[in-house]
């Protein structure tokens, strides 16, 4: 079977301003997140893929067809993909069965809207009750919008749907749930999707395969677990999850030396400087004390309490500032010395640059 | 914006002074004209008046009926002290409701009787004869009407315009209706209104005869003589016919003044009246541009194709001729 | 009920609403007065059926045809590649500046082809569609873009998108905008006149001109205003109870724009078209009799006494509505209760009274009731303070706002005193909202002509009355110049409108 969705050297822009600076991506089957920040390139990617920006070299197969080729492509329109924009976009004169029966064909609509069959079991896919089907959409709540936008989307059984920041507009406790819901429903129909997403807990938890996207190009593409544990660059790293970056100095094995010590490497790296990825759930703050080994001393500069934990800023007596995420019970106060230490591996990243330490 | 502000202020003030300036909340009492007749004739005698006596004139311009019915409305609470219309008609209604006060001899004596009201409650000042242009490259004069009745009949169906909305038609219904009687009027009005095409003003159905577009127009004689005298734009192709034999067609209508009883000016509205009627007003009328005709038979209008003299208007008293009945009538016929 | 207002300010707003009322009053009070067969009499006739006859096919068609030229020249400026876009926007809206009875001089003294029905209909059509357009432009500019991707993504044609998604869209905005073209067409005296088209409301000015306020002339108001509160109704009724407005924020981003190809050509030479018909056509023949008109003596005196008092009577006016408008925003925003929403409702019902109506009650209630006011610019403002209250209670309301009552009671809560807070706060605020809705109002009061023909002090000449006088009696050179001053006074708030179309998208 082809890939739902093949993308090789795709350029795209708006004016003379290069926007994507050839893409390479494949998409077997379930979710792919393109995760980035704003401004990266991830929508533009989407709304070419969906056929609404022309792009200016590169091909797209959509299902083993060839959709763009170069400068030629297949109108949007013809496409049939499916596509939810952001805050779903629901055709606001239409009620729920209209949407969801919009793009399907006089034939499978069956004449009259909001009895077919079809309509019934998209409702039942995305986990809305039936009674839905005539509210019109500024009766229905956001995370509602959405899944009816996701039901219009799968109710031609398109192989690919396009979701762009599906869920931005809604509430942090709505977003969640109705994450998982559209993730269940695009499992059900069968359909891989492309999710575009700002969001980095909303990209890993859901996705399959995360593509990360800064500056108009792909960091790395990989299953979550890889791109957050196994970060193919520092940006990477950075990005996802609050890494701070440190330099250090790999001296044979798979140690490095740095402000906060002796740390254990992830992966073994040839000798030489490196900067090396501290996730802020891998420092621990500890108690001040004149045992070397308990890590590097350092003085609280301020703390953000979240409840279950808290962010706490400190500034290494060398000069380095770090994040840690602490237990909600161990809360420093600013201003006290403590002693900062590594837990478990990290990953260095080859840095010539980098002075030695 | 420390400047914007005095500036915005004095602008404001500057603007709003000549509006209440106009209006008449500075300065003394003044002599209040409502004016139905055309405005630029009046123009042309206030200074002349304004001059002679030193006494200061507004003029409030209207038209014949809505002024008259205004008068009957204000009754004795009117600004008014004196009333000019176009036609007689209006006179008459404000004259039946008793708000005129009686003129003195010495005004009524220079106008001749046929001109006036026998109760002397007001007089004539100027008159204009009923015509009918035609368009010369249309049709020839000997193929016109010796009766403006005969316009009723079915040749001249879509060859006919009037303006029966102004009171200067309604002044020609109202002799054909004292002249011929009810039945008559209304049988001529219903085949007229079946022939002709219907404008707004005199002007219009002027220009719409001059451009071919009716062959013949019912209008009075002083629009095309005064386009004539412009240099003849909405005239050049087209001419005046004079209905004769008293004829309904060939009727006068008399443009009136008088002095309202409410007035506290009356002596000076009196005044204003002799100016109007005496040879020195009546002179201005003649050499104005207005080409009516002076109804002081001491003043000739000679600048017209057809001298006053020449004239064969039927025997109408201006006192007989009654508005209510001709807007009754037409509105009957469906006209208003 | 209204939320603890001061009893003064309730007994200003009542009094407000009983003025916007007056109108109506008038016209259901002088009816009930007639006895019932003389009213039927007078109703019952082949004229009067000629009369509705005309109102009706002219407001059927000018209303299709607005709405057609408005919405089709929105959709190609908002959603096709056509080139210009900008600048097309200008030219569709500009015909807003050229007031429509100088639209009808300007096409009379051209051609007397126009004196038809499909001439009164093209003239009416092509002063009244930005209307149409303008809120549909804005409504377009407003539409969330994913809606019609989605429609795009789902298989539809761009013809597709625009008839299923973008039309049933924005139609409220469209029906809105179709509403207010009928309501003029209802109201229109000038441009009709000229064109020697004959309508009720051309009727009733005539039957003033010769019975002044006769029951005629009530009669013949009774059945528009019958006409305006239907066109409402319809309104109503088509728009449903259904909310359109857009679900949620939104993507903000560009639409998709229709690619013309080879239709370039032909829509570029149709947008030429509207423009020469529209603009070029009026103002060349203002122009044109300028240059060469007999009767052109441009009297520079009588015309800036007519532009003063214009100018003039437009700030009063201006003021005067703003000013009233004032306490009735102020009760319906800060003190929103049943009386207080009535007030404002009562206000918006102005909105369907034609001028002429507005004239007539005002004549008749000023005589009857306050004669010392009959014949004084006092009614003559008041007159323009119902005809455009709607229109600046929209304006002042979308100023008041913006003006969260957080703000007043943070400057209470530092120590200011209630006129203090009026005065420090609220007022600066509201200030630039206040004075462009006494522009906006003053500049519709500048180049109205039908109230101002009856209300006017006899002696009141402005730019309107003056034009009019000259272009009805055919001195077609002579009503050039004030033709011209017109136009130049309509300027600022036809751009105003423009800009403000295209702002409401962001």
């Amino acid at each position: 079977m082809s890939a739902a969705l093949e993308i090789h050297g795709l350029e795209a822009g708006y004016g003379r301003t290069p926007v994507l600076l050839g893409i390479d991506l494949v998409v077997k089957d379930g979710v792919t997140a393109i995760l980035g920040p704003s401004g990266c390139g991830k929508t533009t990617l989407l709304r070419t893929v969906a056929g609404f920006v022309a792009p200016s070299a590169g091909t797209v197969s959509v299902a083993g067809s060839e959709v763009v080729s170069g400068r030629r492509s297949v109108p949007a329109r013809l496409r049939g993909l499916g596509y939810v924009p952001q805050d779903g976009a629901l055709f606001p004169h239409l009620d729920v069965a209209a949407n969801i029966a919009f793009g399907l064909t006089a034939a499978e609509r069956g004449g009259s809207y909001g009895r077919t069959d079809r309509v019934a079991e998209m409702l039942e896919l995305v986990e809305l009750p039936s009674a839905l089907a005539q509210r019109y959409p500024h009766e229905l709540s956001g995370g509602q919008q959405q899944r009816v936008a996701l039901a219009r989307a799968l109710a031609p059984r398109p192989t690919l749907v396009l979701l762009d920041e599906p869920f931005s507009s809604l509430d942090a406790s709505l977003r969640e749930d109705t994450g998982r819901a559209v993730v269940r429903a695009l499992r059900a129909a069968g359909a891989a999707a492309l999710l575009v997403t700002h969001d980095q807990g909303e990209a890993l938890s859901l996705a399959d395969q995360v593509a990360v996207m800064m500056g108009g190009a792909f960091l790395q593409v990989a299953p979550p677990a890889t791109v957050y544990l196994s970060p193919a660059e520092p940006r990477v790293a950075s990005f996802l999850g609050h890494a701070s970056l440190v330099d250090g100095y790999v001296e044979g094995d798979a140690e490095a030396r740095c402000a906060l010590g002796i740390v254990p490497l992830r992966m073994t790296c040839e000798p030489g400087a490196v900067r090396l990825a501290v996730r802020a759930e891998q420092i621990q703050i500890r108690p001040h004390s004149a045992d070397r080994a308990d890590g590097a001393p350092a003085e609280v500069v301020d703390i953000s309490f979240y409840g279950h934990d808290a962010t706490v800023r400190v500034r290494l007596d060398s000069g380095e500032q770090l994040s840690a995420r602490t237990p909600a019970t161990s809360v420093p106060t600013p201003g006290d010395r403590v002693r900062v230490g590594v837990v478990g591996d990290v990953v260095a990243f080859r840095d010539d640059a980098a002075p030695r330490p | 914006m420390n400047l914007a502000r005095p500036l915005a202020v004095a602008t404001s003030l500057g603007l709003i002074a000549p509006m209440l300036t106009a209006c008449g909340l500075f300065g003394g009492p003044k002599l209040v004209i409502y004016n139905a007749q055309h405005e630029q004739l009046l123009e042309e005698i206030v200074p002349a008046f304004e001059d002679e006596t030193g006494i200061e004139v507004e003029l409030r311009n209207g038209k014949d009926l809505e002024l008259s019915n205004q008068l009957v409305q204000e009754g004795d609470a009117s600004d008014a002290d004196v009333f000019l219309t176009e036609n007689s008609p209006a006179m008459s209604q404000v004259e039946a409701e008793g708000l005129f006060e009686e003129l003195p001899s010495d005004i009524l004596e220079v106008i001749p009787e046929m001109f006036r009201p026998e109760s002397g409650l007001w007089t004539g000042f100027v008159a204009r004869s009923t015509v009918l242009v035609y368009n010369t490259d249309k049709i020839e004069e000997s193929e016109l009407p010796d009766s403006i009745m005969d316009l009723a009949d079915p040749e001249w169906a879509g060859r006919l315009s009037f303006s029966p909305t102004g009171a200067d038609f309604q002044a020609i219904v109202a002799a054909v209706l004292e002249l011929e009687g009810e039945e008559a009027t209304r049988a001529w009005l219903e085949g007229i209104k079946e022939n002709g095409t219907v404008y707004d003003g005199n002007n219009v159905v002027l220009e719409n005869v001059d451009s071919g577009e009716s062959e013949v127009g019912i209008v009075y004689h002083y629009y095309w003589e005064r386009d004539r005298a412009e240099g003849g734009d909405v005239s050049d192709s087209s001419a005046q016919h004079y209905f004769t034999d008293q004829d309904p067609g060939a009727f006068v209508s008399v443009s009136g003044a008088g002095v309202l009883e409410s007035s506290d000016m009356k002596d000076e509205a009196e005044q204003f009246l002799e100016f109007l009627v005496g040879e020195e007003g009546q002179q201005i009328i003649a050499d104005s541009y207005a080409l009516e005709y002076p109804l002081n038979p001491a003043v000739e209008l000679d600048q017209v194709t057809q001298p006053f003299s020449a004239l064969q208007p039927p025997a109408v008293n201006v006192s007989d001729l009654d508005s209510e009945a001709v807007v009754d009538l037409m509105t009957e016929v469906g006209f208003l | 009920m209204a939320g603890g207002a001061s009893p003064v300010l309730l007994l200003v707003g009542l009094a407000v609403a009983g003025l916007a009322l007056v109108p109506l009053g008038y016209v259901i009070a002088t009816t009930a007065e007639l006895g019932r067969q003389e009213a039927v009499d007078f109703l019952w006739r082949p004229r009067i059926g000629e009369l509705l006859w005309n109102t009706v096919r002219l407001l059927v068609a000018g209303v299709a045809a607005s709405t057609v030229l408005g919405v089709a020249g929105a959709w190609i400026v908002e959603r096709t590649d056509v080139p210009g876009r900008g600048w097309w926007h200008g030219v569709l809206c500009a015909p807003l500046a050229v007031p429509a009875f100088v639209n009808g001089y300007g096409w009379v003294s051209t051609t007397h082809a126009v004196q038809s029905f499909p001439g009164a209909v093209m003239v009416v059509t092509l002063s009244y569609y930005p209307l149409v357009y303008l809120p549909t432009v804005a409504a377009l500019r407003r539409l969330d873009p994913g809606v019609e991707e989605v429609a795009t993504s789902l298989g539809r044609s761009g013809w597709g998108v625009f008839t299923r998604v973008t039309l049933p869209a924005v139609s409220p905005a469209v029906l809105g905008g179709a509403l207010l073209v009928g309501l003029h067409l209802l109201a229109e005296y000038g441009a009709l006149q000229l064109l020697n088209y004959p309508t009720l409301t051309t009727a009733i000015l005539q039957q003033y001109a010769t019975v002044f306020n006769g029951p005629e002339a009530t009669l013949l108001a009774l059945v528009l205003v019958t006409f305006c509160l239907l066109l409402l109704g319809i309104e109503l009724l088509l728009r449903g109870r259904r909310r359109r407005a857009r679900v949620g924020s939104g993507a903000s981003g560009h639409p998709l724009r229709i690619q013309l190809g080879r239709l370039k050509l032909p829509v570029l030479a149709a947008l030429t078209g509207v423009a020469l018909w529209a603009l070029a056509v009026p103002l060349g023949a203002l122009v044109r009799w300028l240059l060469r008109g007999t009767s052109a003596t441009v009297d520079v005196g009588e015309l800036s006494a007519a532009t003063a008092t214009t100018l003039g009577l437009a700030l009063a006016g201006g003021v005067t509505a703003t000013v009233i408008a004032v306490p009735v925003v102020w009760l319906a925003v800060r003190h929103r209760g049943l009386l207080t929403t009535a007030i404002e409702r009562s206000v918006y019902t102005a909105s369907a009274m034609p001028g002429i109506v507005i004239a007539l009650a005002l004549v008749t209630v000023s005589i009857r009731v306050v004669p010392t006011l009959y014949q004084t610019v006092v009614v003559l403002l008041l007159g323009y303070a119902i005809l455009f209250l709607p229109r600046a209670v929209v304006s002042v309301r979308s100023t008041f706002e913006l003006v969260p009552p957080g703000l007043e009671d943070v400057a209470r809560n530092l120590g200011c005193t209630g006129p203090a807070v009026a005065r420090r706060v609220t007022l600066p605020l509201v200030l630039p909202g206040l004075t462009a809705a006494t522009a906006l109002v003053g500049l519709a009061v500048a180049t109205e002509l039908t109230a101002t023909l009856l209300l006017a002090p006899l002696g009141t000449n402005t730019l309107a009355t003056q034009f009019w006088s000259d272009a009805s009696a055919i001195a077609y050179g002579a009503a050039a110049p004030y033709g011209l001053a017109l136009v130049v006074l309509s300027i600022p708030s036809t751009w105003l409108l423009g800009s403000l179309s295209l702002r409401s998208g962001t």
